[in-house]
């Protein structure tokens, strides 16, 4: 390990940390106020194509820490203990708003008329939304 | 059972002349864990715990207690 390695490492957490933080939020809003289907150009299937890539890849990194073209030195320090640690309280986050999400969407459900597509993308939206969001702010505090 | 654990990394770093950024690189990780660690912020794990040990030449005990420095 060199010191080097350490300062890539730091300075590649840091940008990881930032661009959690911006996803979050594109997320929470996508989550929130849908595709806005009836504007978009994009045909339905390109639109769900696009947001499954998209949050499958968030789970990947949320799951593995990401930024596979790194050496395996710069990517153990980023991954190293604390941010471990952090991964962990962020999928903590993560879980507990998508439970809460489900059970807004359900009571909600009772008195508006929901798809089951629309609820899910909501849950799935705000649950990584959230688990970004905590990561970036416990990395970036 | 002991709330949190004592330590004495900053002041052995320093005995040892040693920045957070040449302890992060003997250890191999960042400074943002020998910080948190010496800020009693994180409690590392017995393998992290072990390598700060080695990586200052002192025995882990030394490092971390359940009881706090006489001198804090």
């Amino acid at each position: 390990m060199t010191a080097s390695d350490i300062e890539q490492a730091e300075r590649h957490s840091r940008t990881r940390s930032l661009i959690m933080a911006v996803m979050a939020v594109v997320l929470l809003i996508q989550g929130l106020i849908g595709f806005g289907d009836e504007a978009s150009s994009m045909t339905p299937m390109l639109r769900h194509a696009m947001w499954g890539v998209t949050v499958g890849l968030w789970l990947v990194i949320l799951a593995t820490g990401g930024w596979f073209q790194l050496s395996r030195n710069v990517r153990s320090v980023m991954n190293d203990e604390v941010s471990l640690a952090h991964r962990s309280l962020a999928l903590q986050a993560g879980f507990w708003t998508a439970i809460l999400a489900g059970m807004i969407l359900y009571f909600a459900s009772l008195r508006w008329d929901m798809s089951l597509r629309e609820g899910l993308r909501i849950i799935i939206d705000v649950a990584i939304a959230a688990a970004l969001a905590r990561y970036a702010w416990l990395e970036l505090r | 059972m002991a709330e949190r654990i004592y330590n004495r990394l900053l002041a052995i770093r320093s005995e040892r002349g040693l920045t957070q950024a040449g302890l992060a690189e003997l250890v191999g990780v960042s400074r943002k864990t020998i910080n948190t660690v010496e800020n009693g912020i994180f409690i590392p794990s017995t393998l992290l715990a072990l390598k700060l040990a080695q990586a200052l030449g002192r025995p882990v005990e030394e490092l971390f207690s359940l009881e706090p420095d006489e001198q804090e």
